[in-house]
């Protein structure tokens, strides 16, 4: 059946390659956001901004080879006394992503944060996720889930098998696409992707094993659709970077 | 009783008997990937030929299995309204230090990925009264909310927290029943009380609410797995949910097909040990066949659920010209289509000695449809793979039905 998700999902991996580039901006300053987009946006599949970032950025979006505007819609951070969050209903939850729609978005980012210091938190994030994908799924849109390990109780030890819970959990909770850090060995890394059944992309964060575009290539062999790339790569734009990574994604390494 | 619930009510529990075999297969949602479940869909594919009345699944996997579902003669879906943290010990990744729960759909979320029904968790022994209460208030809301758009709810008590010891754990398991019950529950799951007469207290707090029981971690033998069954059966309940019993052992579609015979079919351990549990040959007898091809409709029912002869595994012969007579003929399990498989998709099961094919190994070349010496097996055109029979998985639909008894099962 083909139907709008499967259409918006279909600009986000490209359908002749089965590859994707995304890059994250949301991160950065109005200037830094328009000075990436302007010049990166030929060698990606999509960008993820923020809802204060899309008026700015709206005119990159248009046109028929225009990279898929992906809208983060769940601002969430931890601070000592635990978890806050911009969005504290299901309510505005729900018309967040309504807001994008009208904004043209092609799918949604949030985060799914592994290792809370209180499980109060990690129960707010599922149940958050979880919302946001019922709402999703209403109005035909992708939900993509980044899993970011944070915190003391992630190790070296228990990385893999924490990114493999968060993966998991936001799969079952509903995410369209996932994307998780490198896990330090191609076998768990593979386990993960075959066990979630879901499109997976690398994350590109600093890791236990180092950061996680150094082992794209093991990614992809794993099962990796492709890579997240955002402040650790983009902070100093080198364009030769992105355009390097971008023809190496669809051109085959 | 809307007429929208009672119809999905009657999806999972069977009208027959008002009974239910249910597959979970939610635990990945809470405690991360276990044993048997490292990919759900996987799983299930090999599961399902067990006939289980329903799957419980959370809303990520509704939505990704729908293909599943969305058949007539699939199991009733049962999405996770909930989650909690309160199962992931400290074997798990990143174990919970303090219970919580929270819900993930609306009544109408659920509705909306197909639901047959939903179940959410109502825990009893919260340390705290005031969050006992906040439980308690969320898990009536959304029972109250599963009524207005005729989803069945089931609850899944449990008593967790604080204040369960093992001394009291009978006592908060039938307190939290009752409550269920009164918030309007439509089906209940709890655990085993790990004995007869405390179960039965357990089914009378129901007052006639049907009450399903948890099977727990894996036994560790498959005849253990049905004691608990059959005992949970003779103390009152409706039916089983059984997860890891199931999944993580050696052949989950048998064992769902044993559960099935002991649930629905009364029969006994012993008699689902003695047969289910061996390996059978279908032995035709034509003296007595009538030709009324009964049992080529309830086969091609069966395992392709329609009622075309041309899915039936097997097939009635006319011979004899002025006075016709009939021959039923059947697999005989002669291993000639092993041989022939160049891929290796067909084989002998180790156990039970019926034929199972690995569709993702079958390249349709129809070597094995070559080989067989008695011309039984036939090709699915549309799914292009080899109609095999595989004795129902130790329970032939064929040997049931056949009003003159034409076919028997004998063990070997």
């Amino acid at each position: 059946m083909v139907n709008g998700m499967m259409i918006r999902a279909n600009k986000l991996i490209n359908p002749t390659s089965g590859r994707a580039l995304i890059l994250k901006v949301d991160w950065a300053s109005r200037s830094e956001a328009e000075e990436i987009v302007k010049a990166c946006k030929d060698y990606c599949e999509g960008i993820v901004v923020n809802r204060e970032q899309i008026n700015d950025l709206s005119l990159h979006f248009s046109g028929k080879k225009a990279p898929a505007l992906i809208v983060r819609i769940h601002w969430i951070r931890l601070y000592e006394g635990g978890l806050s969050s911009l969005y504290e209903s299901v309510d505005t939850i729900i018309s967040a992503v309504e807001e994008a729609m009208v904004f043209g978005a092609s799918a949604i980012f949030t985060s799914f944060l592994i290792g809370h210091e209180r499980d109060e938190d990690e129960a707010r994030n599922v149940e958050s996720i979880s919302f946001l994908s019922r709402a999703c799924e209403k109005l035909g849109i992708p939900l993509m889930v980044e899993c970011l390990p944070l915190g003391e109780r992630i190790t070296k030890e228990n990385f893999s098998r924490c990114i493999e819970l968060g993966a998991r959990v936001s799969t079952e909770a509903g995410a369209d696409i996932v994307a998780i850090p490198y896990t330090g060995d191609p076998e768990s890394f593979k386990k993960i992707v075959y066990g979630i059944n879901t499109p997976t992309l690398l994350l590109d964060i600093k890791t236990p094993f180092g950061r996680s575009v150094e082992n794209l290539d093991s990614s992809l062999k794993a099962g990796a659709k492709g890579i997240v790339v955002g402040e650790e790569m983009l902070r100093k734009l080198n364009i030769l970077d992105v355009k390097g990574l971008y023809q190496s994604l669809h051109g085959g390494m | 009783m809307t007429l929208g619930k009672d119809i999905r009510l009657n999806n999972i529990l069977n009208p027959s008997d008002g009974r239910c075999v249910m597959f979970p297969v939610d635990h990945n949602f809470i405690v991360g990937p276990i044993k048997g479940l490292e990919n759900v869909e996987e799983t299930l594919k090999r599961a399902l030929k067990g006939r289980p009345d329903a799957v419980m699944v959370s809303p990520g996997q509704a939505k990704r299995l729908s293909h599943i579902f969305g058949k007539r003669g699939a199991p009733a879906l049962v999405i996770r309204g909930d989650w909690s943290n309160a199962f992931r010990e400290k074997i798990y990744a990143l174990p919970a230090r303090k219970v919580q729960e929270v819900l993930i759909a609306h009544p109408k979320d659920l509705i909306h990925l197909g639901a047959t029904g939903a179940v959410i968790y109502f825990f009893t022994g919260y340390g705290d009264e005031n969050e006992q209460d906040q439980h308690y208030k969320r898990i009536t809301w959304f029972i109250k909310n599963y009524e207005k758009v005729g989803l069945p709810c089931q609850v899944c008590v449990i008593p967790v927290g604080e204040r369960v010891t093992g001394a009291n754990f009978v006592d908060l398991l039938e307190l939290g029943v009752r409550m269920a019950v009164e918030a309007g529950a439509d089906i209940l799951e709890v655990p085993y009380t790990q004995d007869i007469t405390t179960f039965k207290r357990i089914v009378s707090a129901a007052k006639g609410v049907p009450v399903l029981c948890a099977g727990g971690p894996k036994a560790a033998r498959l005849r253990d797995s049905l004691e608990i069954a059959a005992e949970l059966l003779e103390a009152g309940a409706s039916g089983v949910v059984f997860g890891r019993q199931v999944f993580q052992s050696e052949d989950p579609a048998s064992l769902l097909n044993m559960l099935y015979a002991l649930v629905h079919e009364g029969k006994s351990v012993d008699e689902v040990m003695g047969i289910l549990g061996k390996p059978l040959r279908l032995k035709p007898l034509p003296e007595k066949c009538i030709g009324c091809r009964l049992c080529e409709i309830i086969c091609s029912s069966s395992h392709a659920s329609s009622f075309s002869p041309y899915k039936s595994r097997l097939h009635v012969e006319e011979v004899g010209d002025a006075f016709k007579k009939f021959k039923p003929l059947v697999c005989t399990l002669c291993g000639s289509c092993v041989k022939a498989c160049p891929t290796g998709a067909l084989e002998l099961n180790p156990e039970l000695g019926y034929l199972q094919l690995n569709e993702e190994k079958c390249t349709g070349c129809g070597k094995c449809i070559e080989a067989c010496p008695i011309g039984v097996l036939k090709f699915d055109e549309e799914a292009r793979i080899p109609l095999i029979c595989d004795r129902c998985l130790g329970d032939p639909q064929c040997v049931k039905w056949c009003p003159v008894e034409a076919i028997a099962a004998e063990v070997y």
